[in-house]
C-alpha cells in the first residue's frame, strides 16, 4: 500500500520541542535487494489443481458459449451451492450480471441445469461426509450408501453424448464416496477405455479409481494410475518425483512438485541425474524445463555459474510444460547475462518484462521484485564498479520507478492523539503532481536507490552522467528514461550539493543558481524546515519554514570568505575572521546543519540489502561505494578540522578587537569579557547581554 | 408434620419453577423411575458379567457415552470444526446384536460431555454446535439402533463464566430436538458446585456426587467421595428447581503424588506388595526404591494415595440426598459400569445403592 507521509502537524510539533536538537531528516528508507522467485513455487499441489480448474472452466465455456466469461462460469460452477444455483437459475429474480446464468435462463439448457445440479448435490453430499461432524445414519451394505444410491443411478441414467464424460466422472466419484470401490475401478475402466488420455474427466476419474485401488490395498497399481494422472502427491512411492519421471515424464505436475522442493538442497541434487536422463528421453518435450532445472541447480547449489548459465541458454527455445516456467526460465537467464554483462539482449528483455509489471497483471509484484532483483543486484555493482555511472544510474531510477503503484501517491494525513500517532486518507495526486507540490511529501524520488548512487559521486563525475542520461539518443537510454526522473533541477540540485560537499563553492554557486526556487520548495528537506537553520549560528532561534535560497546563499557566503581568507590586501584580522567564520560554516554544513550537504540523518541504513543478501555480506562487498556520513568517524574528522581551523583562524587574528570579536562569535563571552575588557566587544556584552552568568 | 410440609412445599416449587424453566411439565411426562447406571467407555463391550450385573440388579437405564465435543485448536478461527467431536463410542456387531436382543427393553440415553475448551470455541455459535450433536447422536442412534432411546444428555462442568454459554446450548439443543422431530426430553448432569447456581434450562439432571474432593490435594482423605465434602451443599438441594437423580461411583483410582505435588492417575499398581511400597498412612503407600511402571517411572519417595468408593461412604452420602429430595421422586445410578470395579461390592451393596430414592 502506497502511503504517503505529510509531516506538516509533525514537523510542527518536533520543532517545536527540539530546537535544541539536530533535526533527523526522514528517508530515505533503506532500499532493499528483494528475493523473489525464479523457480520455486509456493503450494505446488494447489497450483495444480487451479491449471485443471482452468481447463474444467475453459471447457466449459467450449460446451455452452466463447462470450460468457470464465469468472461467471466459475461462479456457478464452483461458488454457488445447490440452492444458489437452482434460485439463479429457476427463481424469479434475474441473477444479476452474470452471463452464465443468463445464458442458461435464454436458451433453456437443461441439460447442463440437471448436471449441474446432480454435480453440486454429490459434491454437498461428499462435503458433509468429510466433516468431523459426520456420521451414518443407517448400517448394512446397501443402507450404507444410501445417501448416493440415487445420485449413482442418476449419473449412470444419462444417455446423451455431450456430457458423457462428465456423468461418468461423477458416477465414479459417487461410487468411491459410497466405499464401493472394486465398483468404482469396473466402472471407471469401461465407461472411459475409448476417451483419450489427456480427457480432463477422465484424467479426474481415473484418480478416484486409484483411491480405489490403494484402499483395497493394490498400491502398484494405484501408484501407476496417479503417477499416469499426474497426481504425484499421491504417489506412495519412496521417490516420487523418479517415479513419475519414468511414467510420465510430461506431466506438468512433476516440475510443480519438483519446484515445491526448490528449497530441499538434497532433494535438488538428486533432481540433476533425474533431468539429465530426461533430457535424453525420446517421450520428454518439455526439455526447457529440465535445462532451466539443471541451470537453476548448478548455480544455487553447485556454485558453478558457468555452466549454470549454458544450461540457462540451452533453455531459450525449447518447449516448457507451462508459459508460466518459461518467463521465469528467461528473467533467470536475464540474471546471467546481468552478472556477466551481456547487455545484447538488455533492452528487449526489459521490455519483455515491463508488459508483465503492468497495473492489470496479478503476477506484477513479483515480476517488479525480479525485475529490481536483477537490476540491483547484478547490473548495478558491475556498471558501477565498470565506470559507466550513467546508465548504473538510470538503469536503477528505471528500476525504481518501474511499479505501477508510483503513478499515483496516496495523501495521508497523520496526527499524534495523545495514544499513539493515526492517519487519515485526505485524497491523491498523480506523481507528477506530487513531484510539483510544495505541499505534499515527495516519497519517491530521494528515498530510492538511484538517487543514492548520484548521490555517492564527485560532483564532477555526476555532471557528466548526467550530461549522457539526459543526451545519450540510445534506443536502451530512451526506454530506460520513459521511467526515471532526468529533470535539469533535480540533478542539478544534487550536483550542487555535492560540491557543497566538497567544499568547491564556486561549482556549488555555479549549479545551484540554475536551480529554480520553485524545486527546492518542492524537497522534502525545505518542506521539514531542515534548510532554515542559521548555518553561521545554529544556536539561534529556529523557526522552520521555506528557505529556497540556503544552500546557494550559503555557497555564496563560503565563496566570499574563501576569497577574503586569501586575498592578498585583506588585513590579518580580515582575513582570520573570514576564515574563522569559513571554518565554522564548513562543520556546521556537516554537523547542524546537515541538510545542505546531505539529504538524511539519522538511525536509517543507507543500504539494507534484505535476506540472503545481508548475511552473504553483499551490501560492504558490492555497494562499498554508497555515500555515507558516519556520525562517529566523519563526524570526529569534521570536527577535528574545525578545532584545527579555528586554532589556525585565532592564531592570525592580530588585534584585541578582533580577537574579542572572534570569541564573540565562537559564543566564548567570558574570554571576551576577562581578556579583552577595552574592546568595544566587551562593552557590548557587559551592556546588553542579560545573562551575566554567560560573561560574569 | 413439619416434614411433610416442607414436602409439599418444595413439591409445590418443583412444579412452579419447572413450568418457568420449561422443565417437565405435563406435555413432557417425567420418566418412571429405574435403577440406572452410567456407561463410559469408548468400546461398548457388555460381557456376560455386565449383562448379569444388568440382569440381576434390574437395571432399566443405561446412560451411555457417545462422544466427547473438544475444541480442535489447529482449525482456524470462524471455521465450523473449531469443536469437533472426539473418542466416539465405537459399537461392533456382535454388541449391535445384543442391543437389539437381550437389551432390546433397556432404556439408553446418549449421553455427550463437552469439553469447556469447546465450548468457549464456540461461543455465540452455540446454535450451530447444538445442530451438529443433535444430528450426530441421532445418527448414532440410528445407526447402531439404540433402543428406548428417549432422552438426550449433555455432560459439562460450566462453571460462572461458561453458564451463558452452556444455557444458551441447551436452549438450542431443545430447539434442534424438535426441529429434527425426536421426541426426546433433555437432561443434563449437575455438579456440586453448580447446585448453588441458576439451574439450566433442561429437562431434568442427574447429581454427580462423586470427585467430591480435590484430588491433587495431597492431604484430602478421598477425593472420590467423602460426606465432608459433599454435606455443605445439602443445602441447596431441597430447593433446586430441576428434578434430580443422583449418580453414585462405584469406582477407584491412584493418586500419585511427588513431595506433596500431584504427578497423575494410575491404576492396577499393586501397592500390596511390600517390596516396592511401605503403608504410610491411611490410604497411603510410598514407594521403597524406583519402580518403571507402564509409560511413567514411580521415583523412590513417591506417595500413591490409593481411592475407592467405600459403600459406607456412598451410602451415607446416599442418606443425606435422599432425606434433601424426599417427596421428589429420583431415581440412583451408578457411575459406572465396570465389572471389574463392581465385583467389589456385593450385590446387597449394589442393591442398597439403587434402590432407595423413590
Amino acid at each position: 500500500m502506497k502511503s504517503t507521509v505529510s509531516f506538516l502537524k509533525a514537523v510542527s510539533l518536533a520543532a517545536a520541542a527540539a530546537t535544541a536538537i539536530p533535526a533527523d531528516g526522514c528517508g530515505p528508507y533503506a532500499p532493499i535487494i528483494p528475493t523473489p522467485e525464479f523457480f520455486a513455487l509456493d503450494e505446488p499441489q494447489q497450483t495444480a489443481a487451479l491449471r485443471e480448474r482452468e481447463e474444467n472452466l475453459q471447457l466449459w465455456q467450449a460446451q455452452t458459449s466463447a462470450d460468457i466469461p470464465l469468472s461467471d462460469i466459475e461462479e456457478a460452477v464452483y461458488g454457488d451451492t445447490r440452492g444458489e444455483f437452482r434460485h439463479k437459475v429457476y427463481g424469479d429474480d434475474s441473477p444479476s450480471g452474470n452471463r452464465f446464468y443468463t445464458w442458461l435462463r435464454n436458451t433453456d439448457d437443461y441439460e447442463t441445469e440437471c448436471f449441474l445440479s446432480v454435480a453440486k448435490d454429490l459434491e454437498e453430499r461428499r462435503r458433509a461426509m468429510t466433516s468431523p461432524w459426520y456420521y451414518p445414519q443407517t448400517r448394512g451394505y446397501e443402507s450404507e450408501t444410501g445417501d448416493f444410491d440415487e445420485l449413482i443411478r442418476e449419473c449412470r441414467d444419462y444417455r446423451g453424448e455431450r456430457f458423457k464424460d462428465r456423468y461418468a466422472l461423477q458416477t465414479s466419484r459417487a461410487l468411491f464416496a459410497a466405499r464401493r470401490y472394486a465398483e468404482c475401478i469396473a466402472f471407471t475402466d469401461s465407461a472411459f477405455s475409448s476417451v483419450a488420455d489427456g480427457n480432463l474427466m477422465k484424467r479426474m476419474a481415473l484418480r478416484y479409481a486409484a483411491g480405489c485401488l490403494r484402499r483395497l490395498g493394490r498400491a502398484e497399481r494405484s501408484d501407476s494410475l496417479f503417477a499416469m494422472t499426474g497426481d504425484i502427491w499421491s504417489v506412495c512411492d519412496t521417490a516420487p518425483a523418479e517415479y513419475m519421471a519414468r511414467l510420465n515424464p510430461c506431466a506438468p505436475q512433476l516440475t510443480d512438485y519438483i519446484r515445491g522442493h526448490a528449497a530441499d538442497t538434497a532433494f535438488m541434487l538428486r533432481m540433476v541425474p533425474l533431468a539429465e536422463r530426461l533430457l535424453n528421453d525420446r517421450r520428454v518435450v518439455n526439455k526447457g524445463d529440465w535445462h532451466f532445472l539443471l541451470a537453476y541447480v548448478r548455480n544455487e547449489y553447485c556454485g558453478d555459474a558457468a555452466r549454470a548459465r549454458r544450461e540457462a541458454l540451452r533453455a531459450a527455445g525449447q518447449s516448457f510444460s507451462s508459459d508460466e516456467l518459461r518467463d521465469l526460465a528467461r528473467a533467470y537467464r536475464m540474471k546471467f547475462d546481468a552478472a556477466a554483462g551481456h547487455a545484447g539482449k538488455l533492452l528487449a528483455d526489459l521490455r519483455w518484462m515491463e508488459r508483465k509489471a503492468r497495473a492489470l497483471c496479478p503476477d506484477a509484484t513479483e515480476w517488479i521484485r525480479r525485475c529490481r532483483n536483477i537490476v540491483y543486484a547484478h547490473w548495478t555493482p558491475r556498471l558501477w564498479r565498470s565506470g559507466d555511472y550513467s546508465t548504473a544510474i538510470l538503469l536503477c531510477a528505471y528500476a525504481d520507478n518501474l511499479a505501477p503503484s508510483i503513478e499515483r501517491q496516496t495523501i495521508w494525513e497523520h496526527y499524534y492523539d495523545g495514544g499513539g500517532w493515526s492517519g487519515s486518507v485526505l485524497g491523491s495526486v498523480t506523481v507528477d503532481e506530487m513531484r510539483r507540490s510544495e505541499t505534499y511529501p515527495n516519497t519517491v524520488d530521494y528515498g530510492c536507490l538511484s538517487f543514492q548512487l548520484a548521490g555517492s559521486l564527485t560532483h564532477r563525475q555526476l555532471a557528466a552522467a548526467y550530461a549522457r542520461i539526459s543526451a545519450d539518443g540510445s534506443a536502451l537510454y530512451a526506454f530506460l528514461r520513459r521511467k526515471a526522473r532526468t529533470d535539469r533541477d533535480y540533478y542539478y540540485e544534487l550536483i550542487g550539493t555535492l560540491a557543497l560537499r566538497e567544499e568547491d563553492y564556486r561549482q556549488a554557486v555555479n549549479y545551484l543558481s540554475k536551480v529554480s526556487e520553485h524545486y527546492v520548495r518542492t524537497m522534502n528537506l525545505d518542506k521539514g524546515g531542515y534548510l532554515s537553520r542559521e548555518v553561521f549560528n545554529p544556536d539561534s532561534p529556529h523557526r522552520p519554514g521555506s528557505a529556497p535560497r540556503a544552500k546557494l546563499d550559503f555557497a555564496r557566503r563560503m565563496l566570499a570568505y574563501r576569497r577574503t581568507m586569501t586575498a592578498a590586501g585583506a588585513g590579518a584580522d580580515e582575513r582570520g575572521l573570514a576564515r574563522l567564520m569559513y571554518a565554522i560554516g564548513r562543520r556546521n554544513s556537516f554537523e547542524d546543519c546537515w541538510a545542505l550537504t546531505q539529504y538524511w540523518r539519522g538511525w536509517v541504513g543507507v543500504f539494507e540489502p534484505s535476506l540472503q543478501y545481508w548475511y552473504d555480506s553483499f551490501a560492504p562487498t558490492n555497494y562499498a561505494f554508497l555515500y555515507y556520513y558516519d556520525p562517529e568517524t566523519d563526524s570526529a574528522a569534521t570536527e577535528a578540522l574545525y578545532r584545527s581551523e579555528v586554532r589556525a583562524a585565532l592564531d592570525m587574528l592580530a588585534t584585541d578587537e578582533a580577537r574579542a570579536k572572534a570569541h564573540y562569535i565562537l559564543g566564548n563571552l567570558k574570554t571576551v569579557v576577562r581578556r579583552y575588557p577595552g574592546t568595544t566587544t566587551a562593552d557590548f556584552v557587559r551592556t546588553s547581554c542579560d545573562r551575566w552568568k554567560a560573561w560574569i | 408434620m413439619k416434614h411433610s410440609l416442607t414436602s409439599l412445599v418444595a413439591a409445590l416449587l418443583v412444579t412452579v419453577t419447572a413450568a418457568c424453566t420449561g422443565a417437565v411439565t405435563e406435555e413432557t411426562p417425567a420418566p418412571p423411575e429405574k435403577n440406572s447406571v452410567y456407561y463410559w467407555k469408548t468400546v461398548l463391550r457388555l460381557d456376560s458379567a455386565g449383562q448379569a450385573f444388568i440382569r440381576r440388579h434390574d437395571i432399566g437405564r443405561i446412560y451411555l457415552r457417545m462422544f466427547d465435543v473438544t475444541e480442535d485448536e489447529y482449525a482456524p478461527a470462524g471455521s465450523p470444526y473449531r469443536a469437533v467431536p472426539n473418542a466416539s463410542l465405537r459399537i461392533d456387531d456382535d454388541q449391535y446384536r445384543l442391543l437389539s436382543d437381550s437389551l432390546a427393553d433397556i432404556e439408553f440415553v446418549p449421553v455427550v460431555y463437552i469439553t469447556l475448551d469447546a465450548l468457549r470455541a464456540m461461543r455465540y455459535h452455540e446454535d450451530e454446535l447444538a445442530s451438529n450433536i443433535v444430528t450426530r447422536v441421532r445418527n448414532m442412534c440410528s445407526y447402531n439402533a439404540l433402543p428406548g432411546v428417549h432422552e438426550l444428555q449433555l455432560d459439562c462442568d460450566w462453571t460462572s463464566t461458561t453458564e451463558h454459554s452452556f444455557f444458551s446450548l441447551c436452549r438450542s439443543v431443545r430447539q434442534s430436538i424438535d426441529t429434527l422431530g425426536l421426541p426426546w426430553r433433555l437432561s443434563s448432569t449437575i455438579r456440586l458446585h453448580q447446585l448453588a447456581r441458576k439451574a439450566p434450562p433442561v429437562d431434568r439432571g442427574v447429581l454427580m456426587v462423586y470427585n467430591t474432593g480435590s484430588f491433587n490435594d495431597p492431604d484430602a482423605s478421598n477425593s472420590i467421595i467423602d460426606p465432608a465434602d459433599v454435606r455443605p451443599y445439602m443445602k441447596h438441594l431441597a430447593g433446586y428447581p430441576l428434578p434430580l437423580n443422583a449418580a453414585y461411583p462405584t469406582y477407584s483410582w491412584q493418586l500419585l503424588f511427588r513431595k506433596r505435588r500431584f504427578i497423575g492417575l494410575m491404576s492396577g499398581l499393586n501397592v500390596q506388595d511390600t517390596a516396592q511400597f511401605a503403608l504410610t498412612g491411611t490410604n497411603r503407600y510410598t514407594a521403597r526404591r524406583d519402580i518403571p511402571y507402564r509409560s511413567r517411572m514411580i521415583l523412590k519417595g513417591d506417595v500413591v494415595r490409593q481411592e475407592s468408593s467405600a459403600p459406607g461412604d456412598i451410602l451415607a452420602v446416599k442418606a443425606m440426598i435422599d432425606r434433601q429430595l424426599s417427596g421428589r421422586p429420583h431415581s440412583s445410578v451408578i457411575y459406572h459400569l465396570d465389572t471389574d470395579n463392581l465385583s467389589k461390592y456385593s450385590s446387597d451393596e449394589i442393591d442398597s445403592i439403587l434402590s432407595q430414592g423413590r
